[in-house]
């Protein structure tokens, strides 16, 4: 059976047949895993043509609670020190694949975007985080808009964290500024989980320096 | 050491870091949009959803919702661990990872705390038995990699920790780089003695940074040559898993009814623990070093298989080709082994019968292998075998069994076989010490030899020249 060097790798990392995946001699298990894995590939192939991808390795639901494995991968020339993720479940004799790349392509705007509404009202912010809850399958691909996630027409469970530079404002402004990037974020149709954090100043460590922290839900 | 965690709370992050999908994808505690959240607002989060968390539904291995439920409450009560910050998620993005990892920063006394999950699945142990032959083995680099690239300057104190696989990944980390000033390692597994040879001089550098925390009846963290400090707990009970649950993270909590949390120091390990501690030391050390990654890997196979009480799994591994040596070398050693430690096969026999395995086969092993002769005589007829435990009233189940599997009279023979070649054995099974048991010659750390074994030779030698001057006073003076 032919490998590719990145199948021998990450098979190999899986099972205790070793020396025979090397050799292209494969179990009935190493032999399902090689399926699911191509599988995954090909996914993330179809759903995102303009990227390149690589499987790094897999957590299996075997011996778990999981009812799905888990491929870690990686997308060349995206700089990440964290795998992204491939939740595989079998649906009869087909896979149903999921994943957290999509976050990627839709990031960045979201981050802009809000970064501008909020600016713009004065509010005073040193950072915005997007990041998102849920695996999406196939029917969202690389053409995901960032708009249609960030108002919730596409299920991708929004997390925005702001960080605000507190150096201008005293500990009872907290509260009413929690209230107007509500309002605003509510104006924009923004749906999800949005967390505020008051820093102390720009400059401020993001974990030290904390004056106050809000959680509010946009349903 | 110097971290500013209660034992307890060290036990409760290693609880958070298995909490997956509670109430759903916001009650998973390793994800990357937990970052720059407080443990608290994580909390919160989740019990907000509380409701969604099923009672009976197991969550992590062995963990209900509703054991979870007390683990939230207990950190939702705890002040310190609330405010503490989730710094960073990691995924492990390299070959043979699939860890998990967390970077967590306790604001309060500028302490940084790096946590490693466990990993749990089958393949686990494909890493975890490599550590039998491969020093480091590829979880382990990986895991330093990750946490060399952390920016840690800033910090006071350094603190690692994890349950199982991430114990070992957290002592891996300690022994390997000066700045870590604590390593809470949680039911993690040791080292191989080729480990503790070549790293005796930054083993003994930092293992005081270490301290084991141990289930007194787990089972993992006997695997090789632990290091640093032990501390053994009592564990609350055998759940649906039964004496499986000894090794999930969550064996060691009792909670009172107010819901507090607190940790009941026990006496010592699980005698049938340290036994079969000891005993695998001792097998692993009488296998020889070109056989080891066969005897590692037949021995993964068939903890896998008792996992999940697969016991025609094991059986399996008795007959195919690959392992069959390793392993009739495996029962032939615990066999032979009796007689030095005659504990010792009541102690797998109440290990296996707390597993839900049936007991009678290894006594019927032990009789025929205790009975060589028979099984020269007998060879490999299978139903002159199956008579002859008529006639020695061998329960109807293992009659059954053996009939349906005439594969293992094979094996049956192999391991009578292989008792008999089996003349000498390392019977000590004890963890290595790398300051007294290790000694380097060289300055590249090219040679090493355990003291024990110059000991041993410094006592051949002296009964040799002994001898030999007795030989020679009573030859020359005549």
């Amino acid at each position: 059976m032919e490998l590719t060097s990145n199948e021998k790798d990450v098979l190999a990392g899986l099972s205790f047949n070793a020396e025979e995946i090397k050799k292209g001699e494969l179990n009935e298990a190493d032999m399902a895993m090689l399926l699911e894995m191509r599988a995954v590939y090909s996914y993330l192939e179809e759903k995102y043509p303009s990227y390149k991808f690589e499987i790094s390795s897999c957590d299996p639901k075997s011996g778990t609670v999981k009812e799905y494995d888990e491929w870690y991968f990686r997308a060349e020339k995206i700089d990440r020190a964290s795998a992204f993720i491939a939740l595989v479940t079998e649906d009869g004799e087909s896979f149903d694949i999921k994943d957290d790349f999509y976050g990627e392509i839709v990031r960045g705007s979201i981050q802009d975007f809000l970064g501008e509404k909020l600016g713009s009202n004065d509010i005073p912010v040193i950072q915005i985080n997007a990041g998102f809850w849920e695996y999406l399958g196939k029917e969202y691909g690389e053409k995901i808009l960032a708009e249609d996630v960030l108002k919730g027409k596409i299920p991708a469970g929004n997390d925005i964290k702001i960080f605000l530079d507190g150096s201008g404002m005293d500990a009872s402004s907290y509260g009413d500024v929690v209230k107007k990037i509500t309002e605003i974020l509510k104006k924009e149709d923004v749906l999800g989980e949005i967390y505020i954090v008051v820093l102390k100043d720009k400059d401020s460590d993001f974990a030290k320096d904390r004056l106050y922290s809000k959680s509010i839900t946009l349903e | 050491m110097n971290s500013n965690l209660t034992l307890e709370e060290v036990v409760l992050i290693n609880n958070l870091l298995y909490c997956e999908n509670l109430g759903g994808p916001k009650g998973t505690f390793l994800h990357p949009s937990q970052e720059l959240r407080t443990i608290g607002d994580y909390v919160k989060g989740v019990l907000r959803n509380v409701d969604l968390i099923e009672d009976e539904t197991e969550y992590s291995t062995g963990v209900t919702g509703a054991e979870y439920k007390e683990i939230l409450r207990a950190i939702k009560a705890n002040d310190h661990l609330k405010e503490i910050i989730i710094q960073q998620v990691h995924y492990e993005s390299e070959g043979a990872g699939g860890g998990r990892s967390a970077f967590l920063v306790d604001p309060a006394y500028n302490e940084a705390i790096i946590a490693f999950k466990g990993t749990q699945s089958d393949a686990e142990w494909i890493d975890n038995v490599s550590g039998l032959y491969k020093v480091p083995t590829e979880f382990q680099e990986n895991a330093l990699n990750w946490f060399k690239s952390l920016e840690l300057d800033g910090f006071d104190i350094i603190t690692v920790t994890g349950h199982s696989k991430g114990g070992n990944k957290s002592k891996f980390i300690t022994i390997m780089d000066d700045r870590v000033n604590n390593c809470f390692s949680f039911d993690g597994q040791g080292f191989s003695d080729e480990f503790i040879r070549q790293y005796s001089a930054e083993i003994v550098k930092n293992r005081d940074k270490i301290l084991n925390i141990i289930a007194e009846s787990d089972f993992v963290n006997i695997l090789l040559n632990d290091v640093g400090k032990k501390q053994f707990y009592l564990g609350t009970n055998f759940g649906r898993l039964g004496f499986a649950e000894n090794h999930c993270a969550n064996a060691i909590l009792f909670f009172d009814d107010n819901g507090d949390v607190s940790l009941w120091k026990a006496k010592g390990q699980d005698k049938k623990m340290s036994d079969l501690d000891k005993m695998l030391n001792s097998f692993i050390r009488t296998s020889r070093m070109n056989t080891k990654e066969n005897v590692a890997k037949m021995l993964g196979n068939v903890i896998v298989s008792a996992k999940s009480k697969d016991t025609d799994g094991i059986f399996g591994i008795f007959s195919d080709d690959k392992y069959k040596e390793s392993a009739a070398k495996l029962v032939a050693f615990i066999l032979k082994y009796k007689y030095e430690k005659p504990e010792m096969v009541d102690s797998v026999k109440a290990i296996l019968s707390q597993n839900g395995f049936n007991v009678s086969m290894v006594g019927v092993v032990d009789f025929i292998t205790n009975h060589e002769f028979l099984i020269k005589l007998i060879g490999k007829n299978p139903k002159s075998m199956i008579r002859l435990l008529q006639i020695n009233h061998a329960p109807d189940n293992v009659i059954a069994f053996l009939s349906k599997h005439p594969e293992l009279f094979d094996f049956i023979v192999l391991v009578s076989r292989k008792m008999h070649m089996l003349t000498r054995m390392n019977m000590d099974g004890d963890d290595l010490d790398p300051e007294n048991d290790v000694i380097t010659i060289g300055k590249k750390r090219t040679y090493y030899i355990s003291k024990r074994r110059v000991t041993a030779y410094l006592g051949y030698l002296a009964v040799s020249a002994g001898v030999a001057f007795v030989v020679f006073e009573f030859f020359g003076s005549r």
